[in-house]
């Protein structure tokens, strides 16, 4: 398919999924030089469908929080305001993960193991990496939906041909999930420093801003990987970077944390899938 | 690769693939030694057959070849290998502890 017809159906895609009023609403709170973790809240929960999402993609086990988040305002003190709003903007894409088996499971191990790798290093913001790596293969769930004949061929190329996922979507289409991801998210104006790590986890050397977050969920998606939880599409390990290993003065140390995390979720995840916690009372 | 019908299963078999439910939610972890319980609970889910590794391996050992799968063709890279070693490091511990 020629790649500017896919990109424009991509990006008919995301106005059809967004939820207009309350994102540009949120958004006008958020923009406000002085706003209030409070008015925020309450800009969200005029939607209580969209909040439901919001705290359902919250309690899906991609921050490594012991209890469920129940409300917007604990969710802002606990995430921060920026991946709050993220979520917001990107609350509709997460319908899609479940078109593509395995995938949900290989983006929360990446989520995973990109927030342990970032609070090992020290950032004040590892959840903004969790949501990261959750996203950093949303370019796969929507070329699911809006490419599938596509999305065959690929597979049969990764199949046979024991190609590399990105390099199969390349051959047939020109571009990557990774090109898809940031088409997206750039149309619903999330942050660069989410954006950057989508567009960039397979290609380090093509990103000019916050190449250090990129480069740790690169890292983070290896480890998932060495590890097999989900279907990332493809069975081929890659290599890290040795570049990317440097720059982030990463250790054995901090691969054995990454390695933690990811066996902790499987171990949450033996016990039972994780339910969406959700009360009218505590949302309203 | 091969599937096996459930009745046919041997105590002690692994896993080679991680068992999910329908919406790929992991029920059993890729490695796992099948248990008389463990087969029971899912028969009792409906599952008719299971991937069982070819050569019937046991816990960490199991767990540590496939590690070693995972990684062929980095032979030749430090931190590649470094890391896998620490896998099959950490599998033979959690078998032991």
């Amino acid at each position: 398919m020629d790649s500017r017809k896919l990109r424009a159906r991509v990006e008919r895609l995301t106005d059809l999924l967004a939820a207009p009023d309350v994102v540009a609403q949120v958004r006008e709170v958020a923009n406000r030089e002085q706003h209030s973790a409070e008015q925020l809240a309450d800009a969200i929960m005029a939607d209580p469908a969209l909040a439901v999402r919001v705290l359902r993609v919250v309690n899906s086990g991609f921050f490594n929080f012991p209890q469920p988040i129940t409300t917007i305002s604990h969710a802002l003190v606990m995430l921060g305001t920026d991946v709050v709003k993220a979520l917001v903007l990107t609350a509709p894409v997460f319908d899609l993960f479940s078109r593509v088996k395995g995938l949900w499971l290989h983006s929360l191990a990446v989520a995973r193991a990109s927030g342990a790798l970032a609070e090992a290093l020290g950032y004040r913001d590892p959840e903004e990496l969790s949501l990261a790596g959750l996203l950093h293969d949303v370019g796969k769930a929507v070329l699911a939906d809006e490419a599938p004949l596509a999305v065959r061929q690929v597979q049969s190329l990764v199949q046979q041909q024991k190609m590399p996922i990105s390099a199969a979507e390349q051959q047939v289409l020109g571009f990557t999930h990774a090109d898809v991801g940031v088409w997206l998210l750039q149309r619903w104006n999330v942050p660069v420093k989410l954006t950057a790590p989508v567009g960039g986890h397979h290609q380090l050397s093509t990103v000019r801003e916050y190449a250090d977050r990129a480069a740790i969920v690169h890292v983070a998606d290896v480890l998932a990987r060495a590890k097999a939880i989900g279907d990332p599409g493809d069975q081929l390990l890659p290599a890290i970077e040795a570049e990317a290993w440097e720059a982030l003065r990463l250790t054995m140390d901090h691969a054995a944390t990454a390695f933690d995390a990811l066996d902790a979720l499987i171990d949450e995840l033996a016990q039972g899938p994780k339910e969406p916690v959700w009360t009218e009372r505590r949302v309203s | 690769m091969p599937a096996v019908r459930i009745d046919q299963i041997q105590v002690g078999q692994v896993l080679e693939r991680p068992v999910t439910n329908a919406s790929g939610i992991v029920l059993m972890r890729s490695g796992t030694a099948l248990t008389p319980a463990l087969i029971e609970r899912l028969r009792d889910l409906g599952f008719t057959e299971l991937p069982i590794r070819a050569l019937p391996t046991q816990g960490a050992d199991g767990e540590a070849a496939a590690v070693e799968a995972r990684f062929r063709g980095h032979e030749h890279n430090p931190l590649m290998m470094q890391l896998r070693e620490m896998l099959v490091r950490r599998s033979a511990e959690a078998a032991g502890g």
